[in-house]
């Protein structure tokens, strides 16, 4: 069985403590630092009042020095929550609230937002601060600095809590173990094939629970991990992966797409990438196959899973070559610690080929539950053959070749730049203003692959007899809505209805009204252009 | 047609979004690294500025009025080296 990850790091430190660990543009921090500065801000955290199971809240940029960091929270038995640092003020106060937490980390430049909300009993640390830790365990020779006073490398606590969109209308916070992460790691070897002479990058957000493969695991495989610290477009994402001769890197699928839109995509072969990770979106088959083409023998992983089972619970590897494939790649065989079962509406057990059924997803990356709700914890969990499942809301069936293939989802639930949106949240804020009887959210495409949220809103009697200025009650929904969700939930059309097409139960018949959607937003955009007289 | 104006009409169609301020920031309103693309092809195809893409993503300077102003000045730098050059 793998070991804990603090363990892992510390090994490596001990072996190889002069060899670089993570780096971006600003400081490079070898495996002796790494432990040093990681022991260091434990004991930090600890002497201003973070005890085990205490949340320390990051909301930062990706940088290296906050990877770092959250080695740190770790080792002093702490809760991550990774926060992100464009969140709306509303939302960023919910949330502080809700996980009250001991510590926030930040950098200067959110100082102030954060501040505005940070919780009475927490105390802010920035990014400064960390520098100035740092540059103490950097300045000797490494050995393991005294950790006496630290609890030790605890398996059954928490390590990290990532907010994701609820169908209660609100964020809710999902609590995963350092047990969870071990067994996620050991699946996770034997499919992402990262070895400590791998070179790795990461592009992705902190806030999203991809930094566990993307960051934290080229790191306890002892790796070299280049951190993209800056803005995400194609030309400066390729140089990344072309200047460092990384082996191994992860991106979702639209963001895998972009960075093959670099004007050297076609012209600089990729002699060193080896494996390329992607998922959180289904992989576009021609972003792929392009992918495959950039050096021989490279490979990509199509990962699936929900943040309740720990970042990733099956895998899909794609190596063939096959210019002419139309169809999707599957999801793939779960991973080493899961057991996926795919479970009909009567509850029967689906084995058979091409059935579609839930997927429930069990084994020992499940979660510990959603911070604070243990009513939505027991409605999200289930023992299936005695073993303890997460329901993923995902409709699956099983392929001919018994790889699991993705259909859709069971509720409302859609993935818009990665990020999981419950269309319920949206609906929420939409309701709450003034004047509207109900709203339907609904995802469509736009010209740039972007999948975009659109709204058709009713309004109430009094809100209809007033005779409300619809576009002046439009701006005023609009402007809720940017208070209070991050700007990928905003819808991007807003249209109010008489009525909205019905289905022959009585229900909204969201289907048709996702094509009268898509005609009047893709109608109005090309009257604005005449209005303006090109 | 004024710079600021041929701008916001860009963002505006290219978003899907309307009645954009010229306070606004481009990440706020719906813009992303996936339809940058076709803002960057669109303001140089209009007016010949190639504007560098972090500025989209900045703080400060990822508004339409900052966008403009740094589109009007290369214009401005471009016609007094036309002036020299002749």
């Amino acid at each position: 069985m793998r070991q804990h990850l603090l363990e892992d790091i510390r090994s490596h430190a001990l072996a190889k403590p002069d060899q670089f660990a993570v780096c971006d543009s600003e400081v490079s921090i070898n495996y002796g630092a790494l432990d040093r500065f990681s022991t260091s801000l434990a004991m930090h955290l600890q002497a201003v009042g973070c005890k085990t199971g205490s949340r320390v809240v990051v909301v930062a940029n990706r940088r290296a020095i906050i990877v770092a960091a959250i080695l740190g929270i770790f080792k002093a038995g702490c809760i991550h929550v990774p926060l992100d640092p464009r969140m709306p003020a509303a939302r960023l106060q919910y949330i502080l609230n809700d996980i009250a937490p001991a510590v926030v980390i930040t950098e200067e430049d959110l100082r102030e937002t954060v501040g505005a909300y940070l919780p009475p009993q927490a105390s802010l640390l920035l990014k400064e601060d960390l520098e100035r830790i740092l540059r103490l365990s950097a300045a000797t020779d490494y050995v393991p600095a005294s950790d006496v006073s630290l609890p030790g490398w605890l398996l059954d606590v928490p390590a990290y809590c990532i907010y994701t969109s609820g169908s209660t209308g609100r964020p809710k916070g999902v609590l995963i173990d350092h047990r969870n992460i071990v067994d996620f790691f050991e699946g996770t070897e034997q499919v992402y094939d990262v070895r400590a002479e791998s070179v790795c990058a990461s592009f992705s957000p902190l806030h999203f629970d991809v930094f566990l493969m993307d960051m934290l695991f080229p790191l306890a495989q002892g790796a070299r991990l280049h951190v993209h610290d800056d803005i995400v477009v194609p030309d400066l994402l390729f140089q990344t992966i072309a200047t460092h001769d990384v082996t191994h890197f992860s991106a979702w699928g639209l963001m895998l797409g972009l960075i093959a839109q670099a004007s050297q995509f076609s012209t600089t072969p990729l002699p060193h990438l080896q494996t390329v990770l992607t998922g959180t979106d289904i992989p576009n088959v021609d972003t792929v196959q392009r992918w495959l083409r950039v050096g021989t023998g490279v490979k990509v992983i199509n990962a699936y899973g929900p943040t309740e089972v720990t970042c990733a619970s099956t895998a899909y590897t794609i190596r063939d070559l096959e210019p002419g494939r139309q169809e999707l790649y599957p999801i793939g065989s779960p991973l080493k610690h899961v057991h996926t079962f795919l479970v009909g509406s009567e509850g029967e057990r689906i084995t058979q080929r091409n059935v579609p059924g839930e997927l429930y997803i069990g084994g020992t990356q499940v979660m510990r539950g959603y911070w604070n709700l243990a009513a939505e914890t027991e409605a999200a969990v289930r023992y299936l053959d005695g073993i303890r499942c997460y329901r993923s809301g995902d409709i699956c069936i099983y392929q001919e070749d018994g790889s699991l293939f993705y259909i859709g989802r069971k509720d409302n639930e859609v993935n818009i730049g990665g990020y999981r949106v419950h269309l319920n949240e949206v609906r929420r804020v939409i309701n709450s203003v003034p004047n509207v009887h109900d709203s339907e959210v609904v995802m469509v495409d736009s010209k740039y692959e972007e999948k975009v949220l659109a709204a058709g809103i009713l309004l109430d009697e009094s809100g209809k007899m007033r005779a409300l200025d619809v576009d002046q009650q439009i701006i005023r929904i609009r402007a809720r809505l940017r208070d209070e969700l991050p700007s990928y939930m905003v819808p991007r059309y807003l249209a109010i209805f008489d009525d909205f097409p019905k289905l022959s139960s009585g229900k909204a018949d969201r289907k048709a009204l996702t094509s009268i959607l898509t005609v009047r937003m893709t109608k109005e955009a090309e009257e604005v252009i005449t209005a303006h007289g090109h | 047609m004024d710079t600021e104006a041929v701008v916001t009409n860009i963002i505006e169609n290219v978003i899907g979004v309307r009645g954009v301020s010229r306070d606004a920031r481009f990440l706020d309103i719906g813009g992303n690294s996936l339809n940058l693309g076709a803002v960057l092809t669109q303001i140089y195809y209009k007016t010949g500025v190639a504007v560098p893409a972090r500025m989209f993503f900045h703080k400060s300077d990822s508004t339409i009025a900052a966008i403009t102003a740094k589109i009007d000045s290369q214009l401005k730098e471009s016609q007094a080296a036309l002036t020299i050059s002749q």
